[in-house]
Parts: C-alpha cells; sequence; structure tokens
C-alpha cells in the first residue's frame, strides 16, 4: 500500500522541472564573457597537416573540418576564447562549454546540455581540477583523477578539453 | 603563368627590334645612338603599360570572385555554426525554458532524445589448467547480450530497461531475463525517485557490471556468492545527492526467498521480479562519499535488511547483508576493495528443510589493484592496457546454527592475475588466470580469455 502512496507523491511531486539543457546559446556566451560582452566569431578550418597534429596533441580520431571559436576583442586584442563542444558519451549527447583564457589556458567548463542519465554527469569540481593544467596533464594517469561509475562522460568530458585547447594551441597560437 | 608569357613576348620583341634596326643602319653617331635607345624605351613603355593593363584586367574579375567567394563562405559558416549548436542548445534563453516544460519546443531545436538504445555484451573462453575435476569442461560462452532501452517521456521522467540474452540460447543452458527496468522521476539533485524492477545498490558490480569497467572475465566471485550479483527486485525508493560528496539510495523492494537458500549462500533466492512473493519486503540502502580533498577517491557502505521466509519455510528467516567498499583512481592506478558480511536467521529451519547447512552466516572480502600502462608505451593512442592482481577470500557457510556441520568446501582463497586492454574505451579484450583454493576439496584454476563491449 505504501508503494502505492509513494508512487503517487512522486507522480504529483514531477511537475517540478528539472531540465537536461541547462543553458541556451546566449547565456553560455554570459557566462564565458560575461553580460553585455561584444562577442565574435573565429571560425577555423584546419587543413590536413594541422589536423594531424591536433589529433595527437588532443589525442582524439576526429578533427572537426570547421570549429569555431567565440572571442571577445578589446583594441584588436581577444580577451578570451570559448568554444562550444558537442559529443556522444555513451548513446547520447553531452554538450560543453570551455572556456581559454587570453593565454590559451583553460580557464572554465560549464555543461550546458547533458542527456545521458544524471549520475553519469561529470561535476563542476571535477572540471575545476582541469583548470590551467597543461593539455598533456589532462590524463588519467597524470595529473587528472577519474570517477567512479562515470568512466565513459569523464574520459568524454576530457577528450572534448584537451580537444579545444589542441584548436587553440595549432590554429592560434601557432600562427 | 601570363606574366611569364608576356615577359617573354618583350624579350623577343626587343631582340627583333634591335636586330632589324642594325640591319638597316648603324648608327653614326653617339647622338644617333642615343636616339635609337630613346625611341626603344618609348616602345618598351609603351609594351610595358599595355601589358600593365592587360594583367589589370585579368586580375580584376578574380579579386571580385574572391571577394564574393569568401562572402559566401563566412555566411555559410556562420550558418553552419548557428545551425550545429542549435542542433544541442536552443539560442535563446525564453525557449530554453520553455524546453523543460514540454517536448514541443525541444522538437523545435531537435534536442528531444525520446527512445534510446545501448547494450553491452560478452564472451569468455575458459580452460581449466589444474586440480580439474570431472565436471570442470573447458568452454567458449557468449555469456551475456544485453540491450539497453530507454525512453525519455519529458526530461523529468526517464525509463530505463536492461534486457539480458544469457548463455547464448534458451534452448541449451540459456535464459532471457528483465535485469532492470524502472521509471525514474528527477525532481532535484536532492531527491528523485525510481521504481519498477531495481539493481540492488551493493557493491561496485551489481549496479556497474559492463564488461569495460571491471577486471578479469568474470566478476569478483565475492560479489556473486556473497553480494548475488546480478540482484534485482521489484520495489521502489528515492536516490541523490545530499551534498556534492554524498550521495545516497534507499529502496523498499520484494523480500528474498529463503526456501531457495542452501550451502552456496543467498544467491538461489533472488526473486528477479518474476511472479516474486510479496509477503515479505526488505529495504536497502547506500551511501558514498567521494571527498573533494582527494579526487579520484570514493568511499561508501551498503545495507540490506528483511525477511526472506515469505509465508513458505516456516520462520521469519530475518536477512542481513552489510558491505563497505573503497575505490581510488590515481595517475593511472586502480584501486578497489570490498568487504561484505551476511547473517540469515532461521538457517536451523533452513538446513533442516534443505537437508544441508545453510550458514548462519556468510562473508567475503576482495581486494585489487590494476595500474594502466599505455601512457607509457603509446602516449598518443589513447588505448589502455592494465595488468591487474586481485585477491578474495569469502565463505557461504561462515558460521552454522545450531551445531550443524561446516561445509568447509565453502571457504575460498582465490588468486586472480590478468590485463584488461582496450583498444578504445568502449571494447576491452581480457586474459585472467584465477588460483582457486578451498579448504577442503579441490577447486579448479582457469584461464579466461575473452572480449566485451558497450555501445
Amino acid at each position: 500500500m505504501y508503494k502505492v502512496v509513494f508512487l503517487l507523491c512522486c507522480l504529483l511531486l514531477t511537475s517540478v522541472c528539472q531540465a537536461k539543457v541547462f543553458y541556451s546559446k546566449a547565456e553560455a556566451m554570459e557566462l564565458a564573457f560575461g553580460a553585455g560582452a561584444k562577442v565574435e566569431k573565429l571560425s577555423l578550418f584546419p587543413m590536413e597537416p594541422q589536423s594531424q597534429k591536433i589529433r595527437q596533441l588532443a589525442r582524439v580520431n576526429k578533427v572537426p573540418s570547421l570549429f569555431t571559436f567565440y572571442v571577445v576583442q578589446e583594441q584588436g586584442k581577444v580577451l578570451k576564447y570559448a568554444a562550444i563542444e558537442s559529443h556522444q558519451v555513451r548513446t547520447k549527447p553531452e554538450t560543453l562549454l570551455v572556456v581559454l583564457n587570453v593565454l590559451g589556458e583553460l580557464e572554465k567548463v560549464h555543461t550546458l546540455a547533458f542527456h545521458e542519465p544524471a549520475e553519469y554527469q561529470p561535476s563542476e569540481r571535477w572540471y575545476a581540477q582541469l583548470y590551467a593544467l597543461a593539455i598533456e596533464e589532462l590524463s588519467f594517469n597524470r595529473s587528472v583523477q577519474g570517477i567512479t561509475g562515470a568512466t565513459l562522460s569523464s574520459r568524454a568530458a576530457l577528450d572534448s578539453v584537451r580537444l579545444v585547447l589542441a584548436m587553440y594551441q595549432v590554429m592560434i597560437e601557432e600562427k | 603563368m601570363n606574366k611569364k608569357i608576356a615577359s617573354l613576348s618583350i624579350a623577343c620583341a626587343l631582340f627583333n627590334y634591335s636586330h632589324q634596326a642594325l640591319a638597316l643602319d648603324k648608327p653614326q653617331s653617339m647622338e644617333e645612338m642615343w636616339k635609337i635607345i630613346q625611341m626603344q624605351q618609348v616602345q618598351l613603355d609603351a609594351m610595358k603599360s599595355s601589358l600593365q593593363a592587360n594583367e589589370k584586367q585579368a586580375e580584376q574579375p578574380n579579386q571580385q570572385e574572391i571577394k564574393k567567394l569568401t562572402h559566401k563562405t563566412n555566411v555559410l559558416t556562420e550558418l553552419m555554426e548557428d545551425m550545429r549548436t542549435a542542433l544541442v542548445i536552443p539560442e535563446e534563453k525564453e525557449y530554453k525554458s520553455a524546453y523543460g516544460l514540454g517536448p514541443a519546443a525541444s522538437k523545435v531545436y531537435q534536442v528531444d532524445q525520446g527512445l534510446s538504445i545501448g547494450g553491452y555484451g560478452e564472451v569468455n573462453i575458459q580452460s581449466f589448467i589444474g586440480d580439474k575435476g570431472p565436471k570442470d569442461q573447458n568452454n567458449a560462452d557468449f555469456e551475456r547480450l544485453v540491450v539497453y532501452m530507454g525512453y525519455k517521456f519529458t526530461d523529468n521522467i526517464i525509463f530505463n530497461s536492461e534486457i539480458e540474452f544469457e548463455h547464448a540460447s534458451t534452448g541449451n543452458a540459456g535464459s532471457v531475463g528483465v535485469e532492470m527496468a524502472a521509471i525514474d522521476f528527477l525532481w532535484d539533485p536532492m531527491l528523485n525517485a525510481r521504481a519498477g524492477m531495481l539493481l540492488m545498490p551493493m557493491g561496485f558490480v551489481n549496479t556497474i557490471h559492463e564488461p569495460p569497467f571491471y577486471f578479469g572475465n568474470n566478476r569478483p566471485e565475492v560479489e556473486r556468492a556473497i553480494i548475488p550479483s546480478t540482484w534485482r527486485e521489484v520495489g521502489a525508493g528515492i536516490f541523490g545527492q545530499i551534498t556534492p560528496e554524498f550521495t545516497y539510495t534507499a529502496y523498499a523492494v520484494t523480500g528474498l526467498d529463503a526456501e531457495d537458500f542452501s550451502s552456496k549462500g543467498i544467491r538461489g533466492g533472488r526473486q528477479k521480479g518474476s511472479k516474486a512473493v510479496n509477503e515479505d519486503m526488505a529495504f536497502v540502502g547506500r551511501i558514498d562519499y567521494a571527498p573533494e580533498e582527494i579526487k579520484g577517491f570514493s568511499v561508501g557502505f551498503s545495507t540490506y535488511l528483511g525477511n526472506s521466509g515469505q509465508g513458505k519455510v516456516g520462520a521469519d528467516v530475518f536477512t542481513q547483508l552489510y558491505e563497505a567498499h573503497v575505490q581510488w583512481k590515481y595517475r593511472g592506478w586502480e584501486f578497489r576493495t570490498l568487504g561484505a558480511f551476511g547473517h540469515i536467521g532461521d538457517a536451523d529451519v533452513l538446513s533442516a528443510n534443505k537437508g544441508e547447512t545453510v550458514g548462519s552466516s556468510n562473508y567475503g572480502v576482495y581486494t585489487e589493484l590494476a595500474y594502466d600502462v599505455m601512457p607509457h608505451f603509446l602516449p598518443d593512442s589513447g588505448q589502455y592496457f592494465a595488468p591487474f592482481i586481485r585477491y578474495e577470500k569469502l565463505d557461504t557457510v561462515a558460521s552454522t546454527a545450531n551445531g550443524l556441520p561446516d561445509d568447509l568446501s565453502k571457504e575460498q582463497d582465490i588468486y586472480q592475475i590478468g590485463f584488461n586492454y582496450k583498444p578504445i574505451p568502449q571494447v576491452v579484450i581480457k586474459v585472467d588466470y584465477r588460483n582457486r583454493n578451498a579448504k577442503q576439496g579441490a577447486k579448479a584454476d582457469e584461464f579466461n580469455v575473452g572480449f566485451g563491449f558497450i555501445y
């Protein structure tokens, strides 16, 4: 009997919602650059030799042929870079906002959308351990510790962050 | 190319002209010579300007074309980027709020996930290489093929299921079963509810048992005999995180059926939601703590309490199972240890009914250590190769009721060594050796090779 009562309570309370899309694109830009910032797009088209270098640096199998950084400039100088990176975790996607500072160091990661079960979502404090780490340190064998029960999602997130850093290093820093 | 042709033409023209001039009449003085040079210079300038004009004419349409193409590329790039992000997140805040309320908006942005399918499987080849008994036959087994199916009704009401095909065919030793089928009601990170066929939240393997996430071809024996994974029952309960460091799960479920308890422990008593007798219910709860200060470290414990008599054995059979576990992942090292202790009430009644000693208590402990060596050999490959060692000790008849005889064959030590190789995170190849020793009688040692996958 108490099971039935319990289930009814559950159904009544489901109107209190918690979305799996946490931020819109407009909000993501605010998170990265603050309110009212004039955000510009910086589109990058890696050629094969650059893709190869990015693949190697990021330790990923696929490099997109079009990649966009969102930037805010002051007197012609970029102050901050942000990228919206989507990837499949297991069978469902996750979208991250990866923010780099003026030196191209990882400053912040926000989860914009997460469609796998909530218990597999890496927490903000897990992402915090990645900040300002060099790209080669972004590995479970170096400075990053895994998450029990969320191996795939933490690995996918780590790949994503490395890809953004590698994209910056090859396509912007080296130019 | 055009420039080259033009330069060549000028050179040829000059050569012809001077040649003709020389042939007609030679200059008689320096003045005449200077006149000829001046004439040549005038003609040269005229040819140069004509050439430049031609070049300009030829270049002008190209630059316009380039401008057009650049503009087109920019427009297409912008559109492409907008479309790409619109597939995963809405553009504006207002639409995001709408998304949270119903599927219509989510369809607009094509982020409605609806039905999802996943799964895993594992295949093992087992060879007995020592202390081989008459029943120990080398074998190859497609042990599990599991299909996950989920449906997201809304962002907050989600159905998940796990349907398992075990041992490849029901015509032989196989079976098909629902391992998990539950609806989640997601309210708040602190408090959510789940109802249906639930996996008992005990130990490591019962809730996360996909092949890439545990070492060896066989699950740890302690998490088979003492915590009878895959252990699932029908019930309902709550789960969430009290703080980001503390997570909890608490379910009320159908109790075990003590009629099928044996000297092998409580494993036979799982009702698996198949016309389960629900005269006795049970409570199962778990708490995990992952401190912020120690990344990759977690510790937790779980408890199962409930009667298992189900009105069938003439006793309540109060059954208790307590388990504690620690896990630490650090710089490629992976360490796990787990201990479980169980107590079965009215074990004397059960033993008399069964005609064999059902232990009034049971226990098991194991510890394992692994290290991913791949970054030392192929640091850029993203592959994983981790040798591991594991030690287990368990006894399903740790104590007996009313002086019933102990079954020493159920007290075992197991030493295991092997490796897991993952060319990609979703696929694992496993090789291991298990040395099993019982306090009484022989237990065959095994060499196992297999692979597993998830998708």
